[in-house]
């Protein structure tokens, strides 16, 4: 492949990849670093990635992987951060800033397992596969996220569907 | 049938307004960042490897001499009765034998001169055996494989028509990596010279001993040690047994005898 398809394949996944990131780490701008850090590393392996039969596949076990790595080194930053501003993404134009905070109060794992489902539309056992565990494992985490959520967003129990 | 998800809507919304406020860099963005990113990467690598280089050959470099921590040998370890006096290495002469001054060896770091200057040193603390009849360099000739060491091995006995010491006996040989040590000579032990005393030495020299031991040298306090030095031999052992000239002579067995007559005990 060359530079025109990494442009399309950088333009299609950029964006859905930057909105989980986005809703996993809380922190709209660290998401498109992240993104950015993992298309950078893409385009480095271009000649490579591009035969494998899902690209996006890769850039996303790269970002997630940093998000993750970051996450665990940040933690506690984090929750400082968040104890005293507690509206850091109020600014951001547009998005449910309820929806951020409710999923920064969910445990890594069950956020995790919630973005894949809803924002890159995972199965259950695609979410499994990636994150390396069983797949009522993840119906748990899902299952436990999702009533978590619900509570904190004040959703009607019966409103959330089952998995 | 399960009731439609409400969260499936809000991270739907959550996913358009994320995309909608996202700015995505230009590929040429991200293509020079991956390029200054190569550059670098390749800087780093270029300096740690001058780096390495400039350590190994910084530590590679000809080592300049330091001053002895500790000496090679402390001292000639149980050779005979030799006094502890210093001994002339200061002044030995050149040595005939060829000093391998390249020998790699921890001594270049702890003797003034390094190596070649160690291998030079004719004296005592080359002497490493307790046997005094057989003292060898062992310590010296690792160090200094390619020396060649000439060593006189004699004895001095009393001679009574004289009234001094003579040399009665003398070996002389090189001393190499191969053969280390040389065969001191026994001593005549005759009723004279076993009762008037007598000296064994092994030293360095590259001329013939003296044929006698003056009387100032038998009366001297350090046995002779300051004798050797006129000389310029270095001292490798020595053992002695005689007194002073006036003592010896005093003795009946020790007077001086006819001419041509045999000492008796």
């Amino acid at each position: 492949m060359s530079d025109l398809d990494f442009a399309e394949f950088y333009a299609a996944s950029f964006g859905p990849l930057t909105a989980q990131l986005h809703a996993f780490v809380g922190d709209h701008a660290e998401a498109q670093d992240l993104a950015q850090e993992a298309f950078c590393r893409a385009y480095a392996r271009w000649h490579t990635i591009a035969r494998f039969d899902d690209p996006t596949g890769w850039v996303r076990r790269v970002a997630w992987n940093m998000a993750i790595s970051r996450w665990r080194r940040t933690v506690r930053l984090r929750r400082w951060q968040r104890d005293l501003l507690p509206s850091a993404q109020a600014g951001t134009e547009g998005i449910d800033p309820d929806l951020v905070a409710a999923l920064a109060k969910l445990p890594r794992h069950h956020r995790q397992a919630v973005v894949l489902h809803y924002l890159a539309d995972f199965s259950v056992h695609e979410i499994a596969e990636f994150c390396g565990v069983a797949d009522g494992t993840v119906k748990s985490w899902l299952s436990r996220g999702r009533a978590t959520l619900q509570g904190l967003l004040g959703m009607d129990e019966g409103e959330v569907a089952s998995v | 049938m399960s009731d439609p998800d409400p969260l499936v809507g809000r991270f739907a919304a959550f996913r358009e307004a994320s995309i909608a406020s996202t700015e995505r860099p230009r590929v040429d963005a991200l293509r020079r960042r991956v390029a200054r990113r190569d550059a670098t990467r390749t800087l780093s690598a270029a300096l740690l490897v001058a780096l390495v280089a400039a350590a190994v050959l910084w530590f590679s470099r000809p080592q300049p001499s330091a001053p002895p921590t500790t000496p090679p040998r402390a001292s000639a370890g149980p050779v005979s009765a030799a006094p502890s006096a210093p001994a002339p290495s200061a002044s030995a002469p050149a040595p005939s034998a060829s000093a391998s001054a390249s020998t790699p060896s921890a001594i270049g770091a702890t003797v003034p001169g390094g190596v070649a200057a160690f291998c030079a040193r004719r004296d005592l603390p080359l002497v490493t055996n307790s046997d005094p009849m057989l003292p060898e360099y062992s310590d010296y000739f690792t160090h200094c494989p390619n020396a060649r060491v000439r060593v006189y091995a004699m004895t001095y006995e009393w001679d009574p028509q004289r009234q001094q010491y003579a040399l009665a006996h003398v070996n002389n040989a090189y001393l190499t990596a191969a053969q280390p040590s040389v065969a001191r000579p026994v001593p005549t032990l005759d009723p004279i010279s076993g009762a008037c005393g007598y000296l064994t030495a092994v030293v360095v020299a590259d001329v013939d001993p003296p044929a006698t031991l003056p009387v100032a040298v038998t009366d001297a306090w350090d046995g002779g040690f300051t004798y050797w030095g006129q000389f310029k031999l270095g001292v490798l052992e020595q053992f002695s047994t005689f007194g002073k000239a006036a003592d010896v002579a005093s003795r009946p067995l020790c007077q001086p005898q006819p001419s041509g007559g045999n000492p008796t005990g």
